[in-house]
């Protein structure tokens, strides 16, 4: 199953899961796998090798019914979209949850200095309430101040309590990530010979390959066809749904939450498209960024984008109204590529100059950032709408 | 003399963090050392003390064990003792998980993390059932981390079934049927609502033919809601049976008459059911995360995602192919070998021998039998062998 690349969950959630991203669970996966065999007599041995095969069987079944359509992506995708729409929207008990902790807070905010004196134990009671007497005058003194001190405090989180319900009150729930466009770029079926020189330039690339934002798989059935290891990402369920059956290799994953599954230097190839065009800034940076992260050394960079009257045509009014950036030019694209120290950076164009890639070679020397404000690009790279 | 006391937050009869705690408790007593609880709740009617009474009766030498599966208020009490301090950490389930449902659920599990590392600086060693929990004893710096599987009294899984489930479970009109379990509590780390999605596929693919026990307690009343209704989107209400708190003897039956033990849960810091659904003579399917693969080991089918086709794939395989049943019922059996008793007592008997090195204290008779370890031999021999034959 698993072929040395990417150690990326297969599922298409697009639901961030740390565990399993990183190399902590997959040393364990291997040391379990490792030491499972050790020592184990040949009955199990037997049981064992039986299993990995009907584990292969399993997955062409799975591939086959995949292929015929039977239980397609776009419908899992539906039934985990109806699922996210029953989950409460943001913390489902936090207002009960605050109110309480206040209110117990409040309870015993207040010291009591009438320090109970009973005992079981004969004279006991007495000799108690003969020394509370005694240290009254001090238990009074501390009792007065803590409580001075934890009323006011009492007091002070009631008062950020009623500022954050204000602010909370303002916010607009209006969640814009979650307005599904269609990037521009995210097929070149329509710019056939350039994603034929696209697929040119690769042809030497060794290593597993990935097409974000496939769109209707142009460039990823090219490459297919050419043998490689290629597989694709895209949400749109209606093309997953399409290459799936043409027996293309897909995931329902948007491009910076897979991105951040990817393990380091595990792609030999990192096609860009659809994002590049409409994401904002700090998202595209991020992509570059995780695109220096996971391909290896010598591996590609491929950036599928197209020009400002392209993105401003009437036909993608979607795109240009509601995105939150603009596409850049193949200039900017390249400069970024080169202060993130990719190499070899060149840009091809198709015959009318509407759409470009530009491609660059990675190269592992430290990339020189200090144009680019850092803690922008961590906030882009943990921004909170990847882990939906 | 040397002691070696156990702190736990509330100690029940009958859950994993306190049958562990029981478990080596009873192995210490039996290698001549002291052992007592100190609680902040005890709900086994045994008496136990508060942790507050414990400064009247400490005594030089004594070793305190903490038994970390909560956030609670021992540890800042334990960091305040002069005496040598053990950590078991049992996890603690990653807070993001409950913010969506319960704000103070998901508050208690960030101060458990920073428990955690108020602890790092104070013990001398940490124990952990996983490799996955090893890790995050030694992310919250501790100086050094020794790995102990969970250690389980395979008696506790003998009980007698009850007779009405049986009975509920065997009426006539659910012939026919194969039953998928998964048994945990009903919070979203498990993602029971995977498995809904994989009957559903299963379904639509295979055919209407298998009804999904969920047994376990509710937690946050959204995240149950939001399953009711999940199934009844999916038109699956009379397929999916949500059983919401058992007696043992119910579990048992529920073991005995289902077909395979079927887990998406996202977050586990062992899961002590896949061991439990081994012992039964289940096949055991299970996504691959947390702890989960050391759990199962050999034992079942690891699955490396939950895409509902190929659940509802090897599920199907599972319930039709008496070859593959009879080779899973073999691994079951192997991987028991490997996590029980006879197995864990050695390295618990490492850990705590390595405890009393650092400590300077007196080394006991490290082989004294473990009246556990043999006793789970007789049973997993006589029980274990009759189970699967009968599954066979």
């Amino acid at each position: 199953m698993d072929k040395g690349h990417p150690k990326e969950s297969l599922e298409g959630t697009g639901k961030f899961e740390p565990e399993l991203s990183g190399a902590r669970v997959q040393g364990y996966l291997a040391e379990a796998s490792a030491s499972s065999e050790e020592g184990q007599s040949d009955e199990t041995l037997e049981a064992i090798a039986y299993v990995a095969r009907v584990q292969r069987e399993i997955e062409a079944e799975v591939a086959a019914l995949r292929a015929e359509g039977k239980y397609p992506p776009s419908l899992v995708a539906r039934i985990k979209r109806y699922y996210q729409t029953l989950l409460p929207p943001g913390s489902a008990t936090a207002l009960r949850d605050f109110d309480e902790a206040y209110r117990l807070l409040d309870r015993v905010a207040y010291i009591d200095i009438d320090v109970p004196t009973q005992s079981q134990k004969p004279g006991v009671s007495q000799i108690k309430r003969v020394a509370r007497i005694f240290i009254a005058w001090y238990l009074n003194y501390v009792a007065q101040q803590f409580n001075n001190f934890s009323s006011n405090l009492i007091r002070l989180i009631g008062i950020i309590d009623a500022r954050i319900a204000r602010l909370e009150a303002k916010f607009d729930e209006t969640d814009f990530s979650a307005v599904d466009l269609i990037g521009v770029t995210a097929s070149l079926s329509a710019q056939r010979e350039l994603a034929a020189a696209l697929a040119t330039e690769l042809a030497d690339n060794k290593g597993r390959m990935l097409v974000a934002e496939c769109g209707d798989g142009a460039i990823l059935a090219l490459l297919a066809d050419q043998g490689r290891d290629v597989y694709g990402i895209d949400t749109r369920v209606e093309y997953l749904d399409q290459l799936e059956m043409r027996r293309l290799e897909v995931r329902n994953s948007k491009t910076l939450s897979h991105l951040a599954k990817v393990e380091n230097s595990s792609l030999g190839t990192l096609v860009l498209s659809g994002i590049v065009d409409r994401a904002s800034i700090s998202d595209r940076v991020a992509a570059l960024f995780h695109a220096k992260r996971v391909l290896y050394q010598g591996g590609t960079l491929a950036i599928v984008s197209s020009g400002l009257e392209t993105f401003m045509a009437p036909e993608n009014h979607l795109e240009s109204d509601l995105s939150p950036g603009r596409p850049f030019t193949p200039q900017t694209w390249a400069e970024l590529a080169r202060r993130l120290s990719f190499s070899h950076v060149r840009t091809l164009f198709d015959a009318n100059s509407n759409h470009f890639v530009v491609i660059a070679n990675n190269t592992k020397i430290e990339a020189r950032l200090s144009w680019l404000s850092e803690s922008a690009i961590i906030s882009a790279a943990r921004d909170p709408r990847l882990e939906k | 003399m040397t002691a070696i006391h156990h702190f736990i937050p509330t100690l029940l009869k009958g859950d994993g963090t306190g049958n562990n705690a029981r478990a080596m408790a009873q192995r210490i007593n039996e290698l001549g050392i002291d052992s007592d609880f100190f609680v902040q709740e005890d709900k086994t009617g045994e008496g136990h003390r508060h942790y507050s009474e414990y400064p009247k009766l400490a005594k030089p030498g004594d070793i305190l064990v903490y038994h970390l599966a909560t956030a609670s208020e021992i540890p800042a009490f334990l960091a305040s003792r002069a005496e040598p301090v053990v950590v078991v950490y049992q996890n603690l389930t990653p807070a993001r998980y409950f913010e969506r449902y319960d704000t103070l659920a998901s508050v208690l599990q960030r101060r458990g993390k920073e428990e955690l590392a108020l602890l790092a600086d104070k013990a001398i060693v940490g124990i952990a059932p996983s490799s996955f929990n090893c890790g995050d004893l030694e992310a919250s710096g501790f100086r050094e981390v020794i790995k102990v599987p969970i250690i389980f009294d395979p008696a506790d899984f003998m009980g007698r079934s009850d007779d009405a489930a049986d009975a509920a479970l065997a009426r006539p009109e659910r012939r026919g049927f194969s039953s998928w379990l998964f048994v945990g509590r009903l919070v979203p780390n498990k993602a029971q609502e995977r498995l809904i999605m994989a009957l559903h596929a299963h379904r639509e693919l295979y055919g209407d033919n298998v009804i999904l026990h969920l047994v376990g307690r509710p937690s946050y009343p959204s995240y149950v809601d939001s399953l009711y209704e999940l199934t009844v989107r999916l038109r699956l209400q009379d397929r999916v049976n949500f059983v919401m708190g058992v007696t043992p003897a119910e579990l048992a039956s529920f073991y005995r008459a289902s077909t395979l033990f079927i887990s998406a849960s996202e977050h586990e810091g062992f899961c002590m059911p896949i061991v439990e659904a081994l012992f039964h003579g289940l096949p055991v399917v299970a996504y691959d995360a947390t702890a989960v693969p050391e759990t199962l080991g050999i034992g079942g089918v690891h699955i490396k995602d939950r895409d509902p086709v190929a659940m509802a794939t090897w599920a199907e395989a599972i319930t039709s192919s008496a070859a593959l049943r009879k080779r899973l019922l073999g691994l079951a059996k192997a991987r028991l070998d490997e996590v029980s008793p006879v197995a864990t007592i050695p390295l618990l008997d490492a850990a705590l021998k390595r405890i009393l090195e650092i400590t300077d204290s007196p080394l006991p008779n490290f082989a004294a039998p473990s009246s556990l370890a043999i006793r789970s031999q007789a049973v997993l021999a006589s029980h274990l062998g009759a189970s699967l034959r009968a599954r066979d």
